[in-house]
């Protein structure tokens, strides 16, 4: 089993991590979707989620827009993250199960641009890099 | 084709200016992104036309309080709005926005406009006078001229924010911890300052103070109590007197610093630890560390920064400054109005060794300010010591002059020129009496009393 946690914004995934409001986590077992419920995080400033992704025992983050000092907080605990995503929360969910993501957790780049190459699948939507 | 000229003019403008500038339709899609918002945003245009506005400005407002969606809703501008972005490098990016809503040739809202400044060269400069100001603050304690400890503030922020384990290095009294403080005021940490002084306890109990406890791990642990790294989570800890702590000790701090993890006593798993450490010692830990007396793989784990802080005698130009700050203390504390030292106590207090250092230093102003009853400290009111240790050193030197006076400036020439014609003749005291125009008694007599002697 394990755990993911998607910030999210309506149905669509939050552009910013440390901004986010809601946070979907979803339960993963042989590459099935187990259980997903949301929790609100819209009270917790930037570190405080960053450990409350340990605290929760989240296995992997998948998340919009992301600051460089949570990015390497969460980089030095050794959480696996895919950054830099847009679209729909369900689509990416969808490419997650597929092995269509790339983690960039050990990647030097950081920004979205370097990110969208490192995109390997998705509906078009998801994620604009790969128009 | 005139429209089509008028359109790229209008292009033209718009790129030339330095404010970003985009617009939306209706469903928040962009429909167009001007050169500045491509250089703020790090995101080029023809990957950002098309996207919703979110995904592309980032902004902290976005899903909260749309600017641009309420001018759109509600018709009403937003002018010089202060948000922040996250531009495509993750980086923050503090801008001040103006929002409109966009017209068609009926008056109908078919979109909004939004302007926005980077005001990044601005925030810069309020956050390096804000910082400033906040090393006076966070480092008012410390007080010096010296070049050293000016050397070691001039960093002390960037170390702070830094997060890298510390060692302070420095003798006793020096102010150790008063750095150790102002590096996690200036770190901007959320956690708590916790300090400990690792000489002060025994081995078995310092253990629990650091790591805590559970229930029942021994027979007086009655309940869980957390030590001093969960006392610091978030925060800084400050070790004092590192070079203390027993080898095993040693062994399970090690693991702490590198797992970032440790076992409160009778727990039966790790508890996590974010804590920034800092450690200080007055023992020459590297010495320690040859000596097989420290572990070595501690000292390069601890020894990420290392500050030295001088003893007070390396730095006697902060006595007035600090004794005048003692003064100012405790009067504010005991409520007294002395003003100062009489020349003969600053004397005294700028000669003795003051091995206690700055400590030191406090306590001989705070012993003076029960004795004073006026506004100047006199020598009298000096712990009976000092006054003692003063005049012993005094009648020792008044005694080594007795003993051995040596020559004064113009014997000195004196001597020297009877040593170079001794040189010259051999070391015969008959010739040299002769060349030197004395008498042989009188050119004993001068060797005896300068310290000449010629073999």
């Amino acid at each position: 089993m394990m755990k993911i946690a998607i910030p999210v914004f309506n149905s669509r995934i939050s552009p910013r991590f440390d901004c986010a409001q809601e946070m979907l986590l979803v339960d993963i077992a042989d590459g099935k979707i187990m259980a997903q419920w949301k929790i609100s995080i819209n009270k917790l400033s930037s570190i405080e989620k960053n450990r409350t992704m340990l605290n929760l025992g989240v296995d992997t983050l998948i998340c919009g827009g992301i600051d460089r000092h949570s990015m390497q907080w969460l980089k030095y605990h050794d959480l696996p993250v895919y950054a830099w995503l847009t679209g729909d929360v369900q689509d990416i969910l969808t490419c997650f199960l597929t092995g269509g993501l790339t983690s960039i957790t050990n990647a030097e780049a950081t920004g979205q641009w370097c990110q969208h190459r490192r995109f390997k699948g998705g509906k078009q939507n998801i994620n604009r890099g790969r128009r | 084709m005139k429209k089509l000229i008028v359109n790229r003019q209008l292009d033209i403008i718009l790129d030339s200016i330095a404010d970003g500038v985009f617009t939306i339709d209706s469903d928040s899609n962009i429909t167009y992104f001007n050169r500045a918002a491509e250089k703020i945003t790090g995101v080029p245009r023809k990957l950002a036309i098309g996207q919703k506005c979110f995904d592309v400005l980032r902004a902290n407002i976005c899903q909260t309080s749309c600017a641009l969606k309420a001018t759109i809703e509600g018709g009403e501008s937003r002018i010089n709005l202060p948000v922040n972005i996250l531009n495509s490098d993750g980086k923050t990016i503090p801008i001040s926005i103006s929002t409109s809503v966009l017209r068609d040739e009926q008056g109908k809202i078919v979109g909004g406009v939004e302007t926005f400044r980077d005001l990044s060269a601005i925030e810069t400069l309020r956050k390096a006078l804000r910082f400033s100001g906040r090393i006076r603050n966070h480092s008012a304690d410390i007080i010096s001229k010296n070049h050293e400890i000016q050397q070691i503030l001039n960093i002390l922020p960037d170390v702070a924010i830094s997060n890298s384990t510390v060692l302070i290095e420095g003798p006793s009294g020096s102010g150790k911890e008063l750095f150790a403080k102002a590096i996690h005021k200036l770190s901007r940490c959320q956690g708590a300052y916790v300090a400990i002084n690792c000489a002060a306890l025994p081995d078995s109990l310092l253990e629990s103070e650091l790591f805590g406890y559970m229930k029942g791990a021994f027979s007086d642990a009655k309940a869980d109590k957390p030590g001093r790294f969960a006392r610091a989570e978030g925060g800084t800890l400050f070790l004092d007197e590192i070079g203390d702590i027993s080898p095993a000790l040693q062994a399970k701090l090690l693991r702490v610093i590198q797992e970032k993890e440790y076992e409160p006593l009778g727990a039966t798993a790790g508890q996590k630890a974010n804590v920034r450490i800092i450690a200080a010692t007055n023992k020459d830990l590297a010495g320690l560390v040859k000596l097989g007396a420290f572990r070595g793989d501690l000292f390069y784990r601890l020894n990420v920064v290392r500050l030295s802080l001088p003893p007070l005698s390396r730095r006697r130009e902060d006595i007035p400054l600090l004794i005048e700050h003692f003064i100012s203390k405790f009067n504010a504390i005991k409520g007294k109005e002395i003003e100062g030292v009489s020349d003969d106590t600053l004397d005294i207090l700028m000669t003795h060794d003051l091995p206690g250092n700055i400590r030191e230093l406090e306590n001989i102003i705070e012993y003076a300010f029960v004795l004073c009853r006026g506004h100047l400290i006199e020598v009298r009111h000096l712990p009976r010591e000092l006054q003692e240790s003063v005049l012993r050193k005094t009648h020792q030197e008044a005694a080594a002059n007795r003993i051995s006076p040596g020559p004064p400036p113009l014997g000195a020439a004196e001597a020297a020129a009877i040593l170079d014609v001794l040189r010259k003749n051999g070391g015969s005291r008959i010739r040299t009496a002769m060349a030197l125009g004395i008498d042989k008694t009188t050119l004993w007599r001068k060797m005896k009393k300068f310290g000449v002697t010629y073999r």
